[in-house]
């Protein structure tokens, strides 16, 4: 932005290089983005303030411990509620998705830091993820009664041809659903804001007149700020939920 | 879920008879009453637990009204997207432009009223019923304008 008046929202959503490995006569070429070394501080973060946390194993917690000891709590209840205690075998799956996505969101809120859940492919590598462990699973522990949840009980043999192909497109959509919901709402906020943040910049420039008037996008920017901390928990909260809701459909298959 | 609620109604009816029913009284023993059935329904859970009898509530309950309408928005659209991708690469490949298109769309589309479908009544299944909440006319309740 050389130009303090022309905001570009879109800018932060820039992927820059900054190594690559290979040439680009070898054949290959591996870059190491922006968005690569946000993933790789989100799970530094991630894993230093777990380790740290846990290290004095007290009986009685103090406050990080308590904090980590609460969001073991709150992801493991999640999961034993949709999944059921069978479901616990998926709790490092479901917990490390929901830390990655809940850090990644809530370090993306950090002036200048790169949202790496702002970008569809990732959140959509999350839900490939997701539906390939729910495949791979109901059909391991299943076999071919993993097909029966794409038959609903107690549907007339005549009405199967059209509800079985609207329950397999149901089913498809659903690592699209996952990514999207999760995408837009990052990118939408991030855009929000930094709209309404230019709009300060914007109108400062018109004089005394312009300060004034700036209070109203400023104070916007403030609420929206608060409202995109929300968001971003609560995203990760969400495809924490449906993870472990959809890990329910490999285990009890049938609806 | 059901029956927990007509165990809620019995309770607030209950209380109903006890309290006196001034008009100036009611805005207070309202918020009194709520919290009476607030501490009982606590007790009852946590006797539930102790007991072994309770299924944990279903999660999303405190989700906000603006997350709800962002899922059943994106499933909606989501699976109306996947029926016309599949319809349009089946085109590709048979060569038989627009029609498995036309009909995957649709496909799509009933998909999408589907996801809708579940995940409302998902949300209905896990949504806390707290005695203020009005939840309209039950089978045996009485029309008073007839």
């Amino acid at each position: 932005m050389a130009d303090p008046n022309k905001v570009d929202p879109i800018h932060q959503f820039a992927i820059t290089d900054i190594f690559s490995i290979g040439g680009e006569g070898g054949g290959f070429n591996i870059a190491f983005t922006n968005s690569a070394l946000f993933m790789v501080i989100t799970v530094l973060a991630i894993s230093a303030f777990l380790i740290l946390s846990t290290g004095g194993r007290g009986l009685v917690p103090g406050r990080l411990q308590l904090l980590s000891e609460m969001l073991y709590e709150f992801v493991a209840n999640m999961v034993r509620s949709s999944a059921g205690s069978e479901g616990m075998k998926f709790f490092p799956f479901v917990f490390s998705l929901f830390m990655f996505v809940l850090v990644a969101n809530l370090l993306g809120m950090v002036p200048y830091f790169f949202t790496i859940t702002s970008h569809i492919i990732v959140t959509f590598a999350l839900a490939m993820l997701v539906i390939t462990v729910v495949l791979v699973y109901g059909f391991m522990k299943n076999g071919l009664g993993f097909l029966k949840l794409f038959v609903p009980a107690g549907v007339p043999g005549y009405v199967l041809p059209i509800v079985i192909p609207i329950e397999i497109v149901s089913f498809l959509s659903r690592p699209i659903s996952l990514s999207v919901r999760l995408f837009a709402n990052m990118l939408a906020g991030h855009i929000t804001l930094k709209v309404f943040a230019g709009f300060i910049v914007t109108l400062s420039s018109f004089g005394f007149v312009g300060w004034l008037g700036a209070i109203l996008p400023f104070s916007m920017t403030v609420a929206l700020t608060a409202l995109e901390f929300l968001v971003s928990a609560l995203q990760a909260y969400v495809f924490a939920v449906l993870t472990s809701m959809y890990l329910n459909d490999a285990i009890h298959p049938s609806h | 879920m059901h029956r927990g609620f007509g165990w809620f109604k019995g309770v607030w009816s209950m209380s109903n008879s006890i309290k006196p029913t001034s008009d100036t009284k009611a805005s207070v023993s309202i918020g009194s009453r709520s919290d009476e059935t607030r501490a009982l329904a606590d007790k009852i859970k946590l006797a539930k637990k102790d007991a072994g009898l309770m299924v944990e509530n279903k999660s999303e309950s405190h989700l906000t009204g603006h997350a709800r309408a962002v899922r059943l928005g994106t499933e909606f659209i989501a699976a109306i997207l996947v029926g016309f991708g599949i319809g349009y690469f089946a085109d590709l490949i048979f060569g038989t432009a627009p029609w498995l298109m036309l009909v995957m769309v649709l496909v799509g589309f009933a998909a999408g009223v589907l996801n809708v479908v579940r995940s409302a009544s998902e949300m209905n299944a896990s949504a806390i019923i707290t005695p203020d909440m009005d939840l309209g006319p039950e089978d045996d309740d009485v029309d008073p304008v007839k």
